[in-house]
């Protein structure tokens, strides 16, 4: 039935609707081997170009705050290195021997006699608090040191009262003064004090690296 | 003679099979060239929006790999920051838990009664750090979590007259002591009897008061914890 349609066209009709027929299929052709994958190539290039900007606005907002940032890591820097320079390291091995050569000027001073600094465990300081939950990579720890002397209880006192001015990231833990048996202006004195020193008992973590 | 009606016939005798000869052979053929031509320049302006994105693409990413270097710097600065700052909360939380007991010990040796003897006076240890994980496999904790803690200040003496220990108590109240003696926790008293007395002497007192000491707080400021 079609091919009698066709038939019956007139030729110009029936060449017409041939060229018809071709460009029809030229058309078909060019959507779909050009303009649909030329589409796909622009859609893609487009997502490129979003992604670049994003890296751009970032970098740009990373290079923004860089100044500002390099201004906050010295202030602290700065205040760290007071604490720095308060910490107690080991030497010979332990704490002790430190804590000595620190506190021995302000014992003798003060009046205490028979001083001897037994060695004691190690506190762990508390991670930063969950309002800040990054722990650092290098933590910090509370050294105690246990200090044994004998003297009035108004030496102790004024020792006391020489390391809190000297030594202000000196802390006491705990403390016992005890009347002697034999002599009741001799008091057995013994302090624990405490200072802060770099964790070396357990290997850093991974720094944080790039997190914001 | 006849003359025939004059017929100007312009169409061709194929031309009168169709009804609508011209659209067949003329505007159907032009509709589908123009479909063509359009999806030529359809395509083409698709080829041009393309090259043109993929060249600012390109300029964008040249302009980004020139600022790497200064990209990394500043992430490395960055991480340095965090790492610095996070040393430095742990470091404020230590120096927030440092107190001066030295005032109140000394104004103690002042204000002390007289008739008192003093025999033992001791602030407790802490109690111990707890660093066990959440979960049994996970591994120990690198630090306590809790940023509080609790000392006991006990003091014993002995006294002719009870009523010293009394003062005593009265005496701790005072503000200046409150670094040593927040809250009094315990008390006894028991009659000496190791010494011996002579007759119509009274035996002393030996008395214990137990203090519980103001919380000690590691929280770093800005971050502080109330004590439960």
């Amino acid at each position: 039935m079609k091919t009698d349609f066709f038939d019956n066209m007139a030729p110009n009709a029936q060449r017409g609707f041939i060229t018809a027929l071709i460009f029809a299929a030229v058309s078909v052709a060019l959507y779909m081997f050009a303009v649909v994958p030329e589409q796909g190539a622009l859609e893609r290039a487009r997502r490129a170009f979003a992604e670049e900007e994003t890296n751009k606005s970032r970098i740009d907002s990373i290079l923004k705050n860089a100044t500002d940032e390099k201004n906050r890591l010295a202030e602290t820097i700065h205040r760290l290195r007071i604490y720095h320079e308060a910490l107690l390291e080991r030497k010979l091995g332990n704490y002790a021997t430190h804590a000595r050569e620190l506190l021995d000027p302000l014992a003798l001073g003060a009046g205490l006699v028979e001083i001897d600094y037994p060695e004691t465990s190690i506190r762990k300081l508390p991670l930063p608090d969950a309002r800040f939950p990054m722990s650092p990579a290098q933590l910090h720890v509370r050294a105690t040191v246990r200090m044994t002397a004998h003297g009035s209880y108004q030496s102790a006192i004024s020792f006391l009262l020489r390391v809190e001015k000297e030594l202000p990231l000196v802390a006491i833990q705990s403390l016992r003064i005890a009347a002697s048996r034999t002599d009741p202006r001799r008091q057995d004195i013994t302090f624990v004090f405490e200072w802060p020193a770099l964790d070396d008992t357990i290997p850093p973590a991974t720094p944080h690296a790039g997190r914001r | 003679m006849t003359t025939e009606a004059f017929h100007l016939n312009l169409m061709k005798n194929g031309e009168h099979v169709s009804s609508s000869p011209v659209r067949l052979r003329v505007v159907v053929p032009m509709l589908a060239f123009f479909a063509a031509i359009g999806m030529i320049v359809w395509w083409g302006s698709l080829f041009t929006q393309r090259l043109l994105v993929q060249s600012n693409q390109r300029s964008l990413a040249e302009e980004n790999a020139a600022r790497n270097a200064a990209e990394s710097e500043a992430k490395a600065q960055n991480a340095n920051y965090l790492e610095q700052s996070a040393r430095l909360r742990q470091l404020d939380g230590y120096a927030a838990g440092v107190r001066r007991l030295g005032p109140a010990l000394a104004s103690l040796a002042e204000n002390i009664p007289v008739g008192i003897q003093l025999l033992d006076l001791t602030i407790s240890e802490p109690g111990p750090q707890d660093l066990r994980p959440a979960h049994p496999r996970l591994p120990p904790l690198r630090g306590p979590t809790n940023t509080i803690e609790r000392q006991t200040f006990a003091i014993e003496g002995r006294t002719a007259k009870p009523l010293y220990a009394g003062k005593l108590k009265m005496t701790l109240r005072d503000p200046s002591f409150a670094p040593l003696a927040e809250r009094l926790t315990g008390e006894r008293s028991r009659l000496d009897t190791s010494a011996p007395v002579r007759r119509n002497e009274t035996r002393p007192t030996l008395f214990h008061l137990e203090y519980a000491m103001p919380a000690r707080s590691f929280a770093a400021p800005g971050g502080e914890v109330k004590p439960k």
